[in-house]
């Protein structure tokens, strides 16, 4: 037994460890230049898929499972990632665009440790004249090097968003072990942490953005997953059930 | 896709690195990997081909070629180039009802075939891929789908109606309530209109379009004669078919991802070459082929300059890289200047008809309208231009007339027909007021060249001041980056993933190596960033609420009652969205209260912000509540709520009667209404942007119940607290996971001897079960024997 639990709980309270991981995020990123904006949660099919280049029917479309709100003809839902927060930000402003958006997403998924029906990401939109990708790991990199507080090791995957071209998975290596493999990386050495890209140039056409001067990055990551990597969590649902036996440990 | 080591190296003559090699290789530059299993001597990897290459790698062929590609490897050519010249068959026809509904069909009739088991090396084949043999017809073509990710059909021709000697398929819609009997028996009832293959003469079903086939024609042990179907069906149809119809098979998968027409001709070679030499015998003929296709496309052209490959990677790649890269995977490129190929290459096509809407794909360079015109010059130096006049328009960079220099466009309003004023296709809002129907490339010398419905009728060259085409001209314009070379692209046929420039860089990206690609910060910073009114306000009123003694929680959106409902919940009673964040809050506050012993707190102070859904929709709210344990002698729950609205009030600088709900012992402020009120903010505070610093140990909490017992001790005067508490710990053991002192007092016994009595509440709790009263019991008594164990103490 820890015996600092024997003495009387101060009257202070506990703010929720996802409360803290996107006071870190917003803050670094501030520092950084980044300006944090909101979007709805509640979406219009096209702010999440079409607008994004998921166009109907596409089979993109069963990447992610959605949770779609009667009537189903509103052709509304809860949004599947905040990348559709890119397109209503974009509407309204002109480049240069440097933003981050946190908040809840949706996945209409069987839930375990390590999946939610509700859960958190970051995204996050640089947009001007000469960005590119040595950008994009140029911020990752530092982003994370303050997250974690010390030096981290990027790599960059193939992969497939179809808002981005190029499309990046991104690992870090492991802060646990550094790459020798350890239970945290299963192993492997690296930790699979979200996703990036180049923005589609049909994604900037959409918005009325010339592709043809300008280009940017974006990526996106789960915040629950941070946290559970930061604090050693092993079930994402102990973050939702409301219980201080979680929350009063932070 | 399931890809066997053993398989894959026959594409290599034998010849591939250790698998170890490949699945690294494969993950840093292709595909993650999923699995990798032995099996028998084979080696089996689940490859999770992305979205955007199923078109070209749900195959081995496709594989091969990626793994060529990145191993640096030569894939051997033989394996497919099976030349194809059957003859037109004689006793075969095909009628394609909606050819955007079937894009091609090659079908071949082989007479006299045997049908029995598959060789070994074929059974093998399908077997690691976790398939089932069939018969050597139906294996055939379930290899060759395997192999060119071509799925394939064979129908038993003898169970089809002839008619005056000809055999006739037909593809066709569904007409209403039609059923067909799959090959596993299920009957269907078909929703109108779905994609069939049928006899042309019977009318009966055969199969559904790229999804599976019937019993009508099935393939038995008695089948002599078949007709072999390679086909290109509509992704879009063949996808919404198998959603209605509930059927999913490794057909339907490729053809929804879309496949390139030309792999149905290929196939067919494959096929029938196989199935001569495994199901035929000395009177094995192949009668013929038909092939249906009616909208050939022309190899499709794009490009890219070597300054934005560099730009887009951040990497000074060399045009020679460039080219080598592009080379591995099959792609031809040229490195053009696309102004003097642009006014070579005009000129070559004056004299084609005009025909409007014709397609750059399919009608070039046989058959232009205006922007087909341009469109397709343009593709030919590596331009991805929009299709239509007013989005070229917009595409291209506006130029002064006397800037004007062979290889410009020139955009007109004709002012008949159909005058564009927005773009229809590429910059979505972007107008152009004056309005645009007509566009041709400036020669040079006042002279134009364009395809126009007047006059010529097609393409022609005039001087543009006599053109009745621009009378009205609205723009001078340039193609972006025109003076630079210019790598043109011929993309190979199956690779329909390649559209524009940033595919190609994407290309060359990978190949290259992302990790060449050295990390660079943004320069600067050159604005300071906008503040965010809503989270400045909620920091604000969370310092308040922390310090007050409120700790926050995260609950659920989705709860069984509100306005919203949601299509397919994941439970009957997560079927609508929260309309308030009080309901959640009060029952968190119970469950909370009931572990309250457990927390070591008897007063339990929660809050929440969070969107909330109700009819006239979605905004953020704040919540907090007070539960009170019984006994407790602190504040009572009013007086703790009221203590936060006034800090609130404070903070926020607004009376907030108007933004509060209040039910019980929970407030829930309308927060979004009252931000309206408040003024933005200029700066963040300084500690609203200051990180965490420690990092918690988490321990994880257990999912059993705990249990209570108190303990009461006399000890002699100078013994604390602590030092019973060490005694108590020590003999508990694990299972004691919170001791709680509540009860001090002082007690005078007869020979003037002073004892103090400490009374602790202790809580248990295990990891692995619920404890019984067995072991409370057993712990119990090991703590009072401790107890009792100390020089003068007593457990009362």
């Amino acid at each position: 037994m820890n015996t600092n639990e024997s003495t009387p709980e101060k009257n202070e309270g506990h703010l929720h460890p996802l409360s803290i991981v996107i006071k870190d995020i917003v803050s670094i990123f501030n520092e950084m230049g980044f300006e944090s904006v909101d979007g709805p949660e509640m979406e219009e099919e096209w702010y999440n898929f079409d607008a994004l280049n998921v166009p109907s029917f596409h089979p993109a479309r069963d990447m992610q499972d959605t949770f779609w709100l009667k009537p189903e003809s509103s052709r509304k839902l809860l949004r599947t990632h905040t990348s559709s927060v890119q397109i209503r930000y974009m509407e309204k402003h002109k480049p240069p665009i440097k933003i981050i958006s946190a908040g809840k997403v949706f996945r209409n998924e069987a839930t375990d440790a390590t999946h939610e029906a509700q859960f958190h990401q970051i995204e996050c939109l640089m947009i001007d004249t000469e960005i590119s990708v040595a950008h994009l790991k140029g911020t990752l990199e530092q982003f994370f090097e303050k997250f974690f507080g010390k030096k981290v090791v990027a790599r960059f995957r193939p992969s497939y968003f179809p808002f981005v071209e190029p499309g990046f998975e991104f690992d870090m290596q492991c802060f646990k072990c550094e790459g020798a493999g350890c239970n945290v990386c299963k192993g492997t050495g690296w930790i699979e942490l979200g996703g990036s890209g180049m923005v589609h140039p049909k994604v900037l056409e959409g918005v009325g953005i010339n592709p043809e001067k300008y280009q940017g990055f974006a990526f996106g990551y789960g915040i629950d997953r941070l946290v559970m990597l930061k604090y050693g969590i092993d079930d994402i649902r102990q973050l939702y059930s409301g219980d201080l036996r979680v929350v009063n440990q932070f | 896709m399931k890809i066997s080591y053993n398989w894959l190296k026959e594409y290599f003559g034998g010849s591939l690195p250790t698998p170890k090699e490949l699945v690294e290789t494969i993950t840093m530059k292709s595909f993650e990997i999923e699995s990798v299993d032995e099996v028998k001597d084979d080696i089996i990897f689940d490859v999770k081909v992305l979205p955007n290459r199923n078109h070209d790698c749900l195959s081995y062929f496709g594989m091969a070629r990626e793994v060529g590609a990145i191993c640096n490897l030569d894939v051997k050519k033989d394996l497919f180039s099976s030349k194809f010249n059957t003859p037109l068959s004689k006793i075969l026809r095909v009628d394609i009802e909606d050819e955007t509904q079937c894009l091609r069909y090659v079908g071949t009739v082989i007479k006299n075939v045997r049908v029995g088991p598959s060789p070994e090396w074929l059974m093998k084949k399908l077997e690691s891929m976790g398939q089932r043999s069939i018969n050597n017809i139906v294996d055939a073509t379930n290899f060759v789908m395997f192999s060119l990710g071509q799925p394939l059909h064979a129908f038993d021709m003898d169970k089809m109606e002839g008619r005056e000697g000809v055999w006739s398929v037909a593809v066709r819609g569904s007409d209403m309530g039609e059923k067909i009997t799959l090959l596993d028996g299920a009957v269907h009832e078909l929703p109108q209109g779905t994609l069939l293959i049928c006899d042309g003469n019977s009318g009966d079903a055969l199969g559904i379009a790229g999804i599976k086939g019937g019993k009508k024609a099935e393939i038995d042990s008695e089948t002599k004669n078949i007709i072999v179907e390679s086909a290109n069906f509509n992704p879009i149809t063949t996808r919404l078919t198998s959603k209605k119809v509930g059927i999913r098979t490794d057909a339907s998968v490729r053809f929804e991802n879309g496949i390139a027409p030309e792999i149905a001709e290929q196939a067919m070679a494959l096929v029938v070459k196989i199935l001569m030499e495994i199901a035929g015998s000395g009177d094995t003929t192949v009668e013929g082929t038909v092939d249906v296709y009616p909208r050939p496309a022309s190899p499709f052209k794009t490009g890219v300059t070597l300054e934005k490959i560099r730009s887009v990677l951040g990497l000074n790649i060399s045009e020679k890289d460039v080219v080598d890269t592009l080379l591995k995977l099959g792609i031809v490129c040229e490195y053009v200047d696309p102004k003097s190929k642009i006014l070579s290459l005009a000129p070559t096509v004056v004299g084609a008809p005009y025909k409007s809407g014709a397609s750059v794909r399919r009608d070039a360079p046989r058959l232009f309208d205006c922007s087909s015109f341009v469109s397709y010059i343009c593709s030919q130096v590596g331009y991805t231009i929009p299709r239509i006049s007013v989005d070229q328009y917009i595409y291209t960079d506006e130029i002064k007339q006397e800037e004007l220099t062979p290889g410009d466009l020139v955009f007109s309003n004709s002012g008949v027909g159909n005058i564009h004023f927005e773009s229809k296709e590429y910059m979505k809002g972007v107008k152009v007021p004056e309005g645009v129907d007509h566009v041709g490339i400036y020669l040079g010398e006042g002279k134009i060249i364009h395809a126009t419905a007047h006059e010529g009728k097609g393409v022609v060259v005039e001087e543009i001041s006599k053109s009745t085409s621009f009378q009205h001209i609205v723009g001078f314009r340039r193609l972006p980056s025109i003076n630079l070379g210019r790598f043109v692209v011929t993309v190979p046929v199956e690779r329909l993933d390649i559209t524009r420039p940033e595919d190609i860089i994407e290309e060359i990206g990978r190949l290259h190596g992302y990790e060449k690609i050295e990390t660079k910060l943004l320069s600067h910073i050159d604005r300071k960033p906008s503040v965010n009114k809503r989270y400045y306000y909620m920091l604000r009123a969370r310092e308040v609420l922390l310090e007050k003694g409120f700790s926050e929680v995260y609950t659920y959106v989705f709860v069984p009652k509100g306005d919203i409902e949601v299509l397919k919940p994941l439970a009957s009673d997560k079927n609508h969205l929260r309309t308030n964040l009080s309901d959640a809050l009060a029952s968190s506050l119970d469950f909370n209260a009931r572990n309250a012993d457990l927390v070591g707190i008897d007063q339990i102070k929660l809050f929440e912000v969070g969107a909330v859904f109700p009819k006239k929709g979605e905004s953020v709210r704040f919540a907090f509540g007070v539960k009170n344990q019984k006994g407790y002698k602190g504040s009572k729950e009013d007086e703790e709520l009221a203590c936060v609205i006034e800090g609130l009030s404070r903070v926020w600088g607004i009376d907030l009667k108007p933004f509060i709900q209040q039910k019980n012992s929970v407030v829930e402020i309308i927060f979004d209404a009252l931000l309206e009120k408040l003024p933005d903010a200029e700066k963040y505070e300084k500690e609203m942007l200051v990180t965490s610093s420690a990092i918690p140990k988490y321990r994880t909490i257990s999912t059993y119940p705990y249990a209570v017992r108190d303990v009461a001790v006399f000890v002699p005067e100078g013994v604390s607290a602590e030092d019973v508490l060490d005694v108590i710990s020590k003999s508990a053991g694990p299972l004691l996971v919170r001791a709680k002192l509540f009860d001090v007092f002082t007690k005078k016994f007869g020979e003037g001897e002073t004892k103090t009595s400490y009374a602790f509440r202790l809580v248990y709790q295990s990891f692995e079960k619920t404890l019984s009263e067995e072991e409370l019991v057993s712990v119990m008594e090991k703590v009072t024997v401790a107890l009792n164990g100390q020089e003068g103490w007593n457990v009362r």
